[in-house]
């Protein structure tokens, strides 16, 4: 059971807001780690300030059929449909590991309608052991779905200030980059009751194949990750560092300590590691090391300081 | 197939011994790997990062192919950017390899004397350790295997081997399945498992087959693998349980070994 983290003796410790306080601004991203559980056998996940489950949905879901996933030019797409075992099996199957553990747990949930999204967070609210919810108004890969959310001013600010309701959580909104104005959205989400804005969800983009004349994923559309987005994501966690006063996660295409440091630099007060703890299963827990070995030893800044220092 | 339990996975650096070309298109890799080496077993698979660099970006998996001593081999295919990479790869280079992944085959299984291994194409890689572990246990084996063309087979450490080709230019013409109808009745009275490798339809067409025959198979699927580890979701198959209700698993992590009887090939 993850008591309060000694937030003021670790070099690198941060607090998002309403009780998520980080040992260290490293979380690993949602749908890279499932749900902790074979990570853990790989990496020590108590090294990391959190990790943000898969996407959790109000009935289990199947997901989309293959090919799920296609690797790109330092990159890769995905279209898995969010697949997962809805949120009862997760309270059932899922939580006993996770509440065991010695970091954060932040859920991300998704779902149809507002109705849904609250429904979710309903039956989560008394469940001990997750320390927020990052809502996921931006998967691009199911049709219809969360992403009409994600997109729209108002729509973004209607579920937030719904969900502000229904939970004295940490709330988490994650923005999609397939907006014209990235920083508008952000916006909603703050004026919704948002306690911090994560970013940026998968890029939309597509994979073809012309001999046989199909795509190379079933979706036809995919979710594009990895080193290939980082230099649109940071763009976007500036964009939205000079608009909102609540804390960024900034996330994409994060493969080392240096990247990590570029996302603080432009207004990220944490980061997120996704498609990397595919290629290397310890990546987080390195990257968080370095994070605190460097803000222990570096003199002249802290961190804190050293989030948004960017000079132009 | 059977489940592993002894399985605890290593991610590791590990030296290249030696690199053959065997074909113009197929290598066996050797590597040194004290850790993980004994803990193998026939049908496992392991993930592995072709180079250092983000290009390609992830790991690719390959199945055991044979353990020497500390020593691991692969035997590779070239398809595309990673395994041209590992075609070329030098001795002294390493691999970051994280392993063993999978379950295994079958092959401690009491409901058989002859095992018969089928392959196509690369599908003969992991029938080498498979063969072996097999006749440690004092089965008889008997081998398929099936290929394009003549200069695409490779067959070496396998005996008891019946060749096949599209194209005829080696043993029979025709693939693998029409093979083994062949063999078949001369191996009546024995009482047999049929373990395969290769590609989707072949495997889908020998599935329909010794399901048919009522002759237990096992397959050794392929998929696209994003991580080998159960955290993508990037490698589901279709299984068709006992009752008769049908689930996503992923290949990885309920695989790559599945019993005929349940794959539902995507067809
Ligand atoms: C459990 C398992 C065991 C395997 N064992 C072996 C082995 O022992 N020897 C061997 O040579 N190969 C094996 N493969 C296949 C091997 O992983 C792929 O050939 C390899 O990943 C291709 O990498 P690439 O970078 O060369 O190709 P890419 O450039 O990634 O792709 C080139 C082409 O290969 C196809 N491809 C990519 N990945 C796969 C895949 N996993 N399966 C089938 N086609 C794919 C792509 O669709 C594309 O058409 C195995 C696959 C699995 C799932
Ligand atoms: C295979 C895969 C599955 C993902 N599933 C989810 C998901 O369920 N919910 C979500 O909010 N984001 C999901 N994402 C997006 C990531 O959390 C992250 O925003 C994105 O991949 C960018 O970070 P990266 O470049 O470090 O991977 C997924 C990404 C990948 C690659
Ligand atoms: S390859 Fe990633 S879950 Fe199976």
């Amino acid at each position: 059971m993850l008591t309060t983290q000694l937030t003021e003796i670790r070099p690198a410790s941060i607090s998002l807001g309403r009780g998520l306080d980080l040992k260290n601004p490293v979380l690993l991203a949602s749908g890279t780690v499932s749900y902790g559980e074979e990570l853990s056998k790989l990496t020590d996940l108590s090294k990391l300030g959190g990790i943000v489950t898969k996407a959790i949905s109000l009935e289990v879901r199947e997901g989309n059929l293959p090919q799920r996933i296609v690797e790109t030019p330092a990159g890769m797409l995905n279209a898995i449909g969010l697949a997962n075992v809805g949120v009862e099996k997760f309270i059932e199957e899922k939580m006993p590991f996770l509440r065991a553990q010695q970091f954060h747990t932040v859920v991300n949930i998704v779902g149809k309608s507002v109705d849904d999204y609250c429904e979710v967070v309903r039956r989560l609210e008394d469940v001990e052991g997750i320390s927020g919810y990052e809502i996921n108004l931006s998967c691009p890969n199911v049709k219809g779905e969360c992403i009409i959310f994600g997109v729209d001013e108002r729509a973004t600010f209607e579920i937030t200030s719904e969900l502000r309701k229904c939970t004295n959580r940490h709330l988490m909104i994650k923005l999609t980059p397939n907006v014209t104005s990235i920083a508008t959205i952000a916006l909603a989400a703050e004026r919704g009751g948002a306690d911090s804005v994560s970013l940026i969800n998968t890029v939309v983009g597509m994979a073809v194949n012309y001999k046989t004349r199909k795509p190379m994923l079933k979706n036809v559309t995919g979710g594009l990750s990895g080193p290939a987005i980082k230099p649109i994501a940071l763009a976007k966690v500036w964009e939205v560092y000079n608009a909102v006063k609540i804390p960024i996660v900034g996330m994409g295409g994060i493969t080392n300590f240096e990247d990590a440091m570029e996302f603080f630099l432009v207004g990220a007060s944490a980061v997120q590691v996704g498609t990397m703890n595919f290629v290397s299963p310890n990546i987080g827990a390195t990257v968080a090391e370095q994070i605190e070995h460097y803000f222990s030893t570096e003199k002249g800044t802290t961190f804190k300081n050293f989030i948004g220092s960017f000079e132009i | 197939m059977q489940i592993e339990t002894d399985n605890e996975i290593r991610d590791l650096s590990l030296e290249v011994i030696s690199n053959k070309q065997l074909t113009p298109s197929i290598n066996v890799i050797v590597l040194h790997a004290p850790e993980v080496a004994s803990r193998f077993k026939a049908g496992q698979f392991m993930e592995i990062k072709v180079n250092d660099s983000l290009f390609p970006l992830l790991r690719r998996p390959f199945s055991i192919h044979r353990v020497v001593g500390e020593q691991i081999e692969i035997m590779s295919k070239v398809v595309g950017i990673g395994t041209k990479i590992l075609y070329s790869l030098k001795a002294g280079e390493k691999l970051q390899t994280l392993a063993p992944l999978g379950n295994t085959f079958g092959y401690d299984k009491d409901d058989f004397d002859l095992g018969v291994l089928i392959s196509g194409g690369i599908g003969v890689a992991p029938m080498v350790m498979l063969e072996e572990t097999l006749r440690a246990r004092s089965k008889d084996v008997l081998n398929i295997v099936g290929a394009r063309t003549a200069e695409e087979l490779v067959t070496r450490y396998l005996t008891n081997v019946h060749l096949a080709t599209d194209d005829g230019t080696a043993g029979f013409k025709g693939n693998v399945i029409s093979l083994f109808s062949e063999i078949l009745p001369s191996l009546k009275g024995k009482r047999l498992r049929v373990f395969a490798c290769g590609p989707n339809p072949m495997l889908n067409a020998l599935s329909k087959f010794c399901n048919a025959q009522e002759i237990p198979c096992e397959v050794s699927i392929e998929s696209t693998m994003g991580c080998g580890i159960g955290i993508c979701y990037g490698c589901p198959v279709r299984i068709k349980h006992s009752d008769g209700t049908i689930h996503n698993k992923l290949l990885c992590q309920y695989g790559s070994v599945i019993d005929a009887r349940e794959i539902l090939f995507d067809e």
